[in-house]
């Protein structure tokens, strides 16, 4: 006869990716580095995003960084390159997003001394990325008006999580004929403490009232 | 599809166990994953048969995966427990509700984001 034995483990797995992101977030404190995590599909604006609030950042004297991240290739991080920023290119390979690791890997890269706001783009993908936190202070998720009027309600946990939403493109609204307030509806409805902020990046409409709920 | 790194993760941890003692068969791999989580049930329990398929010492239907109801904290008054979930007739899933279900204050999520193996039901040799 065998015997049967009961091990207890309780072993989160997902707990060494929320300790290395803890890590982060201390590391980048004590260098005075706020950092933001943006998370959004492909195509939702991610990146003229970063590189517009660089602009204005950089305007007012402050250093920004970007950690690019992408499945594969340099495009992202040679558009950050070209505003002046230190960018550091993670390709995740088959990964569907970044982990704290990472990230960790990719700060390590950064002289954090000469910077004041680091923009963490994640790859886009509005689904595997919440289950990982990075270490930034906030995590703000982009939707654009081109995804139509649903995309909020469609994805209520990840928006019910983040820090802050923003619905960019707001210029082509009408031309889509969507009604962004439908956005902002559903936002409060799943989540009344999550700023719903609107921008445009490309006519660079509602970006400072974007920094301003960054604390920025 | 992130839920193969993290089984892939799950099976090394069972072997890592199973080294430390005479194991004859791994019977069953307690698992509990938080419905905040983006960990799709499925896609686990297939990661986890494949690649225990050359693994003769851990059954194929090991796994056995416990859903985590989330549980909330309010930061505005006392309330501490599970959260608000908006449900309909035409949705599988509900909809949960990130405010206070006593004070509409805003919450921390205090369970339901976690994915942990609790136990490990092994048959040893005498």
């Amino acid at each position: 006869m065998h015997m049967t034995c009961d091990v207890e483990l309780g072993a989160d797995i997902l707990a060494a990716n929320k300790r290395i992101a803890e890590d982060n977030a201390a590391l980048l404190k004590k260098h005075n580095v706020r950092a933001y995590d943006f998370l959004g599909a492909i195509g939702s604006g991610k990146t003229l995003l970063i590189e517009k609030l660089a602009d204005i950042l950089h305007a007012r004297g402050l250093k920004c960084a970007a950690i690019a991240g992408d499945v594969t290739g340099d495009d992202d991080y040679k558009r950050f390159k070209a505003h002046g920023m230190q960018v550091v290119n993670v390709n995740t390979g088959k990964e569907c997003h970044l982990d704290a690791h990472m990230v960790d890997h990719a700060i390590s890269h950064l002289d954090l001394e000469n910077i004041d706001v680091l923009f963490i783009e994640n790859v886009g993908n509005l689904i595997c990325p919440a289950d990982f936190p990075l270490g930034s202070e906030k995590q703000v998720t982009i939707v654009s008006v081109t995804e139509g009027d649903d995309m909020v309600r469609k994805h209520p946990i990840l928006m019910g999580c983040s820090d802050i939403i923003v619905v960019n493109k707001m210029g082509l609204a009408e031309i889509m004929e969507i009604d962004p307030e439908i956005l902002k509806k559903d936002a409060a409805a799943i989540n009344p403490h999550v700023p719903v902020i609107f921008t445009d990046a490309r006519k660079e409409t509602g970006l400072n009232e974007l920094l301003e709920a960054f604390g920025l | 599809m992130h839920e193969f790194s993290v089984i892939s993760s799950i099976v090394d941890l069972v072997k890592q166990e199973m080294e430390k003692r005479p194991v004859i068969l791994v019977k069953e791999v307690k698992l509990e994953v938080g419905e905040l989580t983006f960990l799709a049930h499925g896609a686990l329990e297939f990661g986890f048969t494949a690649l225990v398929e050359k693994e003769p010492k851990i059954a194929n239907d090991a796994l056995n995966i416990i859903p985590v109801q989330a549980e909330v904290k309010c930061k505005n008054c006392d309330y501490e427990g599970p959260m608000k979930v908006k449900d309909s007739e035409s949705m599988h899933i509900g909809v949960p509700i990130f405010k206070c279900p006593k004070c509409e204050g805003q919450i921390e999520v205090i369970k339901g984001k976690e994915c942990t193996v609790v136990n490990l039901r092994m048959e040893l040799e005498d």
